[in-house]
């Protein structure tokens, strides 16, 4: 499945932009161990948001 | 960051102190001298609880012993550290401010007191919110690296153990990573999959939505909801089938009816049978009248002819009529004669008296009565005869008619009866076809009834199928839509899986180059200070192990922790990572000032002479708090670095001042 997810180009194209996106987050959060439940969240929220506007 | 001053009131024994530190990149080293008791790991203490609120001291008391000796009654007294620091190219005053009371001072602790931050701006000051500071200070100096910035010889033992793994410790790892740049990217992993651990992760919450079970139950669903279509279809095409054969049979029964109705005169002819038998009744009835009426004709007729010749007979031999009297005593008898003499009168009116003419001639006739009955009923009975026998003709044509009358009933009657039996022939003919015409009839109704019982039993099905189809389809709605959310969370989960691999790999490679620049760093400095060509490895938690079997002193571990934190310092400083890894992947590296309660009593003047030289050039800012013995070597080898210096000057037990100090003072 990952491999697929790998060879999907238009997915490479976007990835590094996701990683981005992500550490942005973190770095947003630097208090990070206290609110990790919600970092998660949005992280989870991130990677939907992506999957929708793929579709 | 740097610190641009710190002022302290009434915080143990600084009364009301204020001091400045080197802002110059060139001479970026502040020194701070003092003996031993007179303040240094006060002033270090002073940095910590206005950042974090916490102090080490044994106590806990921050006030100011004569102020709280002076204080009276439930006068407050206030206990302020300000520090000023300059943090991305802002001015930020940090404030922390505790009350105290007299009796607070033989109480215990005050807790962390209040904080208050402002940002320096043209106008004046801006003051930060709560949760801004909190923000603040944890991007300007994170607590869990302010032990490495805030050093006294505790500290300094404390972390030569861990660094020696005499004592385990996680963090270490950490704070490099900190440092360097790498948390925003260490966490984001760790959000992603905390792989063995329990934590709420990315991959971990996508798998826990996912409704594994959700799509077994689909499938079954699905299974059933076509088996159920089929089912539906089947039992649409059987009623339909059922109709059909209805509409047949109704079409047959109709053809049969209109047969049925076409042959209605077989009823006629049974009507007409019926009528024929009537009439036939009615003549017959007719016809026995007929028959009694000429036999009391017959028997009449008998009676005249007899009358008929007797009186031919008779009226031969009849007595003379020209006898006297005799037609008058035809009529009159002997009784009517007694009542006319008994009368007295006549009935020609004249008397009548015995012996009168009329009187014996009424006798005389009373006389011959006798002789005149026999004629008298002689001439009735001729007279009667005579009737008849005048009526004989007439009776005889009578009787004749009457013969002919029986004679036309008769002939009616065997018409009828002939009528009748062709009549019946004729049905009889065809009630056999009839017969078997209402037959098939029953048998079309009977299989219509039966048609029909099967139709609404089949309709029954139909609509138990349609509603258990309803329900199924109703859940497999609400299935589908979780199967849907279910690919977009695999999906999801796919990439998390993809993210976590790739940073995983991508933290993994630069984290081992961190650990290989840290360790040529480390050896460099660790080198420079000691002058030795030592060579270390360092372990993945960051311990520190001496290639070559080595028993550390006290300064060469001590050395190897200054190394250590210079390592971090300067990899933070030269911004080392950049060379390895995207800078969007870096977290914004914080130059952080290094203050320290340096034992530098536990090196010899080489290597205080070393330290001092290495150290300015690796720190973006240097507060160095060294006794005053110490003071020569320092300010030899980095007079060049120094940009303030500070004496701290012991008043009395309970007060210490500052003073600056000049170059080369001492």
């Amino acid at each position: 499945m990952i491999d697929e997810v790998q060879k999907d180009t238009q997915w490479i194209r976007k990835k590094n932009k996701l990683i981005e996106t992500m550490i942005a987050v973190e770095k947003e959060n630097l208090g990070a161990e206290l609110s990790a439940k919600k970092m998660v969240e949005k992280l989870q929220k991130i990677l939907l948001d992506e999957m929708k506007g793929e579709e | 960051m740097k610190f641009v001053s710190i002022e302290m009131i009434n915080f143990r024994q600084y009364k009301n102190e204020k001091i400045f530190f080197s802002l110059d990149d060139e001479k970026n080293v502040t020194v701070i001298m003092g003996d031993n008791t007179s303040g240094k790991t006060t002033l270090e203490q002073a940095f910590y609880w206005c950042f974090y609120g916490k102090t080490s001291f044994l106590d806990q008391v921050l006030l100011n012993q004569d102020v709280a000796r002076d204080a009276e009654g439930s006068e407050k007294r206030q206990v302020i550290v300000r520090v000023e620091a300059e943090y991305g190219g802002q001015y930020y005053y940090i404030e922390r401010s505790v009350d105290y009371e007299k009796y607070d001072t033989v109480s215990a602790k005050k807790g962390k007191g209040k904080l208050k931050v402002s940002r320096k701006v043209p106008e004046g000051k801006v003051v930060l919110s709560e949760e801004e500071i909190k923000e603040l200070i944890e991007l300007m100096l994170p607590e869990e690296l302010s032990k490495y910035f805030f050093f006294d010889g505790e500290s300094m033992q404390s972390m030569s153990e861990t660094l020696f793994g005499q004592k385990k410790s996680e963090d270490i790892k950490d704070v490099i990573q900190s440092i360097v740049g790498l948390k925003s990217l260490q966490n984001l992993i760790t959000h992603l999959k905390a792989e063995g651990s329990s934590r709420n992760t990315v991959v971990r919450g996508l798998n826990e939505i996912i409704d594994e079970n959700g799509d077994e139950e689909l499938r079954t669903l699905t299974a059933e909801i076509d088996s159920l279509e089929d089912r539906y279809l089947k039992s649409e095409e059987d009623i339909e089938s059922c109709k059909e054969h209805e509409n047949k049979l109704r079409k047959e029964a109709e053809e049969i009816g209109d047969w049925l109705k076409k042959n209605e005169t077989a009823k006629q002819l049974q009507n007409r049978i019926e009528n024929y038998e009537l009439q036939k009744n009615e003549l017959e009835k007719k016809q026995e009248k007929q028959i009694n009426k000429m036999v009391n004709n017959l028997k009449e007729l008998n009676e005249i002819n007899s009358m008929y010749w007797l009186y031919q007979l008779v009226d031969e031999s009849k007595p003379e009529k020209t006898e006297k009297y005799s037609n008058l005593l035809r009529h009159i008898d002997k009784g009517v004669l007694r009542d006319i003499l008994n009368s007295g009168i006549c009935i020609c009116g004249e008397k009548l008296e015995e012996d009168s003419p009329h009187y014996k001639k009424i006798e005389e006739l009373l006389s011959v009565e006798d002789e005149i009955g026999v004629k008298r009923d002689f001439w009735a009975f001729m007279n009667d005869a005579q009737r008849k026998v005048e009526k004989r003709d007439v009776f005889l044509l009578n009787c004749r008619e009457d013969k002919e009358a029986l004679d036309e009933i008769e002939k009616s009657i065997s018409k009828l009866i002939s009528e009748i039996e062709t009549t019946k022939a004729d049905m009889e003919t065809r009630s056999d076809e009839i017969k078997c015409k209402m037959e098939m009839q029953r048998d079309i109704e009977q299989d219509l009834f039966s048609n029909e019982d099967r139709k609404e039993k089949l309709e029954r099905e139909k609509f138990q199928i349609e509603m258990e189809l309803k329900e199924k389809k109703e859940k497999r709605k609400e299935l589908r839509e979780i199967d849907e959310t279910n690919q977009l969370y695999r999906r999801s989960l796919e990439m998390a899986e993809a993210i976590y691999q790739d940073v995983k790999g991508a933290y993994d490679s630069v984290e081992n180059k961190v650990r290989d620049t840290f360790c040529d760093e480390f050896e460099h400095i660790y080198n420079e200070i000691w002058e030795t060509d030592q060579e270390f490895t360092i372990s993945r938690f960051y311990e520190v192990f001496p290639k070559e079997k080595l028993e550390p002193s006290t300064g060469q571990k001590y050395s190897m922790v200054l190394s250590f934190i210079g390592t971090a310092l300067k990899m933070a400083k030269e911004q080392k990572m950049k060379e390895h890894l995207d800078n969007a992947w870096l977290d914004e590296i914080e130059q952080y000032p290094l203050v320290m309660d340096a034992p530098l009593s536990a090196f010899d003047t080489t290597r205080i002479r070393n330290i001092s030289k290495v150290i300015p050039n690796i720190v973006r800012q240097w507060v160095i708090f060294i006794k005053d013995t110490d003071g020569r070597q320092a300010e030899e080898a980095m007079h060049d670095k120094i940009g303030m210096r500070y004496k701290i000057c012991k008043i009395s037990k309970t007060e210490s001042r500052f003073r600056k100090g000049e170059e080369n003072e001492y």
